[in-house]
């Protein structure tokens, strides 16, 4: 909760280098405008933007955590319609008025934002319904639960103008900005594939007060409600492919069952995806939920180098070549003390190189990831009016993929990119 | 009971030879900076390795001398010891 006091929004611009230089960075990271000091200044006047929660779940009450830690915004209202979840947003926004039906929210003129936290199926109503009612959105990822749905939302926020933040919080994490600066830079090369993966050992249940509140708790374990890894985790690795490539998939293919949970549940607990660009290279996404022992990370593999943003770190292909004269007492020690081979072929298994490498940031990050400042920057846009760029695109293609990655595992076969989810980015 | 008494001479003689060791052993980095065609800041950066081989070496250089100076002291024993007879 509060893994933003450990860094402070200062120190976040300061860590990307937006002391003076702000151009340079600007100019690769567009929609990081409103975190500049210039542009806080000119929003320090303003009435504090007054935001709705809906769905103050456990995610929910992640995101309110870090609104009422910001002076900008107000919480006015919180809407869930489970009333546990209401009464612990409650003790954390006590000013705010409470209800269970979203509109009500919307039907409140003062009204200036909304941050929608509820379950996947239900985004694009209440999504649609606020921007058509002039509110700003910050929806939580995924966009929605259809593609038909995700486009629905997409197009309700050209059509009406009104901001729309999907919670792809990499793009406001600092270890990802200044690792996607070095990739840029050159510094790996050619970042020739991606490999994504995120495991977990856990049912991925929540306890249930009733039986009969399973679906409403457990949504995401049932398709009529989420599309389970693909979208719930899937969504956020995924996006690496748009923001480093610069392009879209040609083929997505996955593959996916429910191979060690069978406990009811309707989405897999083990997928895999391939997602092959026009020139041959490769993003992939795997999860198992039954094996955390390698955890999550995005592995980005360049000819030069290795960056594995998760651990916040960088490795390089060739590494530093060892001292001369440390070379040669190696040399002393293995001729005196290595084995002699006698017989049989001689083969040196490729195993994982031990190479420490270095920090992104110079030093171990001590902040979980770039939420908070997702929603700092929400709220800087509510104030300013002006969408930041790139931050919906990201969103609505990071979701299109994931929904696609779960389309061909459900079935079974390759998947061409429809050309009619294409929108005027990249 | 006799007291120890290490002389000028005999100090000044172990630090030149400590040197000496010092001396052999950045000869030997040159030699392993040129063979392996890495940076002569070797030649500096490496002191913490360098310094502490160097006196390992001192010590492990001195059963060789201890036993050099008995066998020299031997020998001379046994001359002096002839000519006494004689």
């Amino acid at each position: 909760m509060n893994q933003n006091k450990k860094i402070n929004r200062r120190d976040f611009l300061k860590e990307l280098g937006f002391t003076a230089g702000t151009a340079t960075l600007l100019s690769s990271f567009p929609w990081l405008a409103g975190c500049t000091e210039q542009h806080q200044k000119e929003t320090a006047g303003e009435k504090p933007a007054r935001i709705g929660v809906i769905g103050p779940g456990s995610r929910g009450q992640y995101l309110l955590g870090f609104l009422m830690m910001n002076p900008k915004a107000d919480v006015v209202w919180l809407c869930d319609t489970y009333q546990p979840s209401l009464d612990a947003a409650l003790k954390m926004a006590p000013a705010a008025k409470t209800c269970k039906d979203y509109r009500q929210v919307l039907d409140d003129p003062s009204v200036d934002a909304v941050v929608i936290a509820t379950p996947l199926h239900t985004h694009r109503e209440i999504a649609v319904a606020a921007m058509e009612a002039g509110k700003q959105v910050f929806c939580e990822k995924s966009v929605a639960r259809t593609l038909e749905d995700t486009r629905a939302v997409y197009d309700t926020h050209k059509r009406t103008g009104q901001i729309l933040f999907i919670d792809q919080q990499r793009l406001f994490d600092p270890v990802y900005i200044k690792a996607m600066e070095m990739i840029r830079s050159g510094m790996f090369g050619e970042i020739d594939g991606i490999k994504t993966f995120w495991n977990r050992n856990n049912d991925w249940r929540r306890p249930l007060p009733s039986p009969d509140l399973e679906r409403q708790i457990n949504w995401r374990l049932y398709k009529e409600y989420s599309c389970g890894l693909m979208t719930e985790l899937g969504c956020h690795q995924i996006q690496m492919g748009t923001w480093i490539w610069r392009k879209l998939p040609t083929k997505i293919y996955g593959q996916g069952a429910i191979v060690h949970w069978k406990d009811g549940r309707e989405v897999e607990d083990n997928v895999g995806v391939t997602y092959t660009y026009e020139d041959g290279r490769r993003m992939t996404f795997d999860s198992i939920i039954s094996n955390q022992f390698y955890g999550l990370e995005e592995q980005i593999m360049g000819n030069l180098g290795t960056v594995e943003p998760e651990k916040g770190k960088y490795y390089f292909e060739q590494t530093p070549p060892m001292p001369g004269f440390l070379q040669i007492l190696n040399n002393i020690e293995k001729d005196v003390f290595s084995s002699v081979s006698f017989a049989g072929p001689s083969w040196d298994p490729e195993v994982a190189r031990q190479n420490h490498g270095a920090y992104i940031l110079g030093a171990k990050r001590d902040f979980l990831d770039g939420t908070g400042f997702t929603v700092d920057a929400f709220v800087e846009a509510v104030l300013s009016g002006k969408q930041p760029p790139m931050i919906a695109e990201e969103g609505y293609y990071a979701t299109i993929l994931a929904l696609l990655g779960q389309q061909s595992i459900e079935e079974n076969r390759e998947l061409p990119f429809p050309e009619e989810y294409r929108i005027d980015y990249l | 009971m006799k007291d120890i008494v290490i002389k000028t001479r005999h100090l000044r003689r172990e630090l030149w030879i400590w040197i000496g060791c010092f001396v052999i052993l950045c000869g030997w980095n040159a030699y392993g900076i040129a063979l392996h065609h890495t940076a002569w800041s070797e030649l500096y950066t490496l002191w913490y390795v360098l310094l502490p081989l160097s006196l390992l070496f001192y010590l492990l250089l001195l059963p060789f001398r201890y036993v050099g100076h008995l066998l020299l002291r031997g020998g001379c024993c046994g001359k002096r010891n002839k000519g006494e007879n004689a």
